[in-house]
């Protein structure tokens, strides 16, 4: 079963976007995290949407992907939706409910700022998709690198993040493993009152987490045996191209939002 | 070359422990196959790890090279010349696919991009992983997982590779892959140190030394150290099953020594014309 899991949200198909640095990508996010905000009529956030969706098309990722990272904030969103609906009180009663009058004004309002967080979401979405984790990494560490002189241990951050991604697929095995065995010695997981299913994931637990130390303990040996001595003069076999498409992505995004100003405030 | 000398070495891990390793002296030359048997906690993995300067004796001195694992400015280098492969496959696959694998070691090292690529390349073609390279680890069997392992020391260029039990958890089709490997390194001249529990295993090489509480209480070559082989029955040692024929053949007579070579030993079966 765990022969076909892909470590993270990573959907590894051939798109225009995999194919960027992880850093030309992690910087387009953080812009369009701006830009986003610029939309505020029917005009701009009909172009964010359209954007948005085409940029979806282009990394070829399946649209259930997106709406599984949806699915999560859906709340939030409608959430968010109720309450500019119920709360704004611009254009024309449309109707009441519970004593509240909802404006056209309001559900126009509750649906630009629905637009905004959705748009928001698949953009992070469309770097963790189009992103293999481990390139990700490297990405963050390439931005976390200057702040070095201030004392962020960046290489650190990076090769943690590295070996929790890599040990992910070991611990679910293993996860797996002491289930079954469990399961086998009668323990149900699913049965009996709180304080005995309590009881049950502590025989599931305490193995996993005796296991894990013990693995730590072995894998920090085995990184010293290899002659590990930290990030100073260390070198990379991963290393990170920035393209001509990467500069063409990054202008783009920052023309998008030039557009998105200037109907704004023109 | 790489000659590998302790002298006179005791160690423990804290101050309140008895010795875990006692005076103990040995050489080994560059190119030679040492297997190391021993029962459970006879220090086997704790002379390993003081030989490739992970432990440093108590007292006494541990040499490789010519250099002490003692000196600070040497360890890296000790580290380097003298590399180790563990037991548990799992336990030593520190990166996300085969090639960044064997590639930890090199960056380690400082070694440069151009030159790593070039190591990557011939250390996985040696082991035989060079069509696994952009595989991730929970895609690999136990024995594919301990060559990509010894293609990561082997990428190191080292001149003594240390096997602390690295056939123990591994099925036998993994456990023969690995020792294949060996017998390989063997050829090309690397000293090979082998902690085993398997005799199966100590009769490929060369040396054995057997430890107990911390001591060395056999060293010869295998050859001898096989000609006696209630020394190990009377361990609890499972001897092979060519081996165990032998020794009811010897004990009555019919056979003066024993032949460690199974096939030869059929053959001279076959050829003999004793009255069996
Ligand atoms: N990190 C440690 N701290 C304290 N004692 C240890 C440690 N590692 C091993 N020992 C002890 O040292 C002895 C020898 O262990 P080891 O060298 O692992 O034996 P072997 O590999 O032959 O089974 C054992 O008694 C063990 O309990
Ligand atoms: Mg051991």
């Amino acid at each position: 079963m765990l022969q076909n899991i892909v470590i993270g949200q990573y959907v590894p198909v051939e798109s225009p976007i995999h194919r960027l640095d992880a850093r030309s990508k992690i910087l387009a996010v953080l812009l369009m995290a701006v830009v986003v905000f610029l939309a505020n009529d029917v005009m701009t956030n009909a172009i964010l949407v359209t954007f948005v969706s085409l940029l979806v098309l282009l990394s070829k990722v399946p649209l259930r992907f997106f709406i599984k990272g949806m699915l999560p904030i859906f709340i939030l969103i409608a959430f968010t939706f109720i309450l500019h609906a119920l709360f704004t009180n611009e254009g024309e009663v449309l109707f009441t409910v519970l004593g509240f009058s909802v404006y056209s004004g309001g559900i126009i309002q509750g649906l630009f700022i629905a637009i905004r967080i959705g748009a928001l979401v698949i953009i992070a979405s469309l770097l963790t998709l189009t992103t293999s984790p481990i390139d990700l990494t490297d990405g963050f560490e390439a931005y976390l690198r200057p702040f070095k002189r201030f004392g962020v241990p960046s290489h650190e951050i990076a090769l943690m993040m590295a070996i929790s991604i890599r040990l992910i697929p070991t611990l679910l095995l293993e996860a797996d493993r002491i289930l079954k065995a469990q399961s086998a010695r009668g323990a149900d997981f699913t049965k009996g009152s709180l304080k005995t299913r309590l009881n049950t994931m502590t025989a599931f637990i305490i193995p996993l987490f005796v296991r894990s130390f013990k693995r730590a303990e072995d894998m920090a040996t085995a990184m010293d045996a290899r002659g590990y001595r930290g990030g100073e003069g260390r070198t990379k076999l991963r290393i990170l191209k920035w393209q001509g498409k990467d500069t063409v992505a990054i202008v783009l995004i920052v023309l998008f939002g030039c557009t998105l100003g200037i109907l704004r405030y023109v | 070359m790489s000659t590998i000398e302790c002298k006179n070495v005791f160690f423990k891990y804290t101050d309140e422990q008895d010795w875990i390793i006692q005076d103990l002296s040995i050489t080994i030359k560059q190119g030679e196959w040492v297997s190391i048997l021993g029962t459970n906690g006879s220090g086997k993995s704790t002379l390993a790890r003081l030989i490739n300067a992970l432990l440093t004796p108590t007292s006494g001195a541990v040499t490789v090279a010519g250099k002490s694992t003692d000196d600070e400015g040497e360890i890296w280098n000790i580290r380097q010349k003298a590399g180790m492969v563990f037991q548990n496959p799992d336990h030593q696959f520190v990166a996300a696919t085969v090639r960044d694998d064997i590639a930890f070691g090199l960056e380690n090292a400082g070694v440069a991009r151009d030159e790593m690529l070039k190591r990557i390349a011939s250390a996985s073609e040696r082991v035989g992983v060079d069509d696994l390279l952009f595989a991730e680890p929970h895609r690999l069997s136990g024995g594919q997982k301990q060559r990509a392992a010894i293609a990561g020391v082997l990428a190191l260029q080292p001149d003594i590779m240390i096997f602390d039990e690295a056939t123990a958890m591994l099925d036998p089709k993994g456990r023969k892959e690995v020792m294949a490997t060996m017998k390989q390194l063997h050829e090309r001249g690397i000293t090979i140190l082998m902690i085993t529990h398997e005799l199966e295993e100590a009769l490929e090489s060369d040396r054995v030394v057997f430890m107990e509480h911390g001591k060395i209480i056999n060293d010869s070559k295998a050859e001898e150290f096989f000609q006696k082989p209630e020394f190990l029955v009377e361990r609890d040692f499972h001897l092979p099953y060519f081996l165990q024929v032998q020794k009811h053949l010897v004990e009555n007579g019919f056979q003066t020594n024993y032949l460690l070579d199974e096939d030869e030993w059929v053959k001279s079966l076959c050829t003999s014309n004793s009255r069996m």
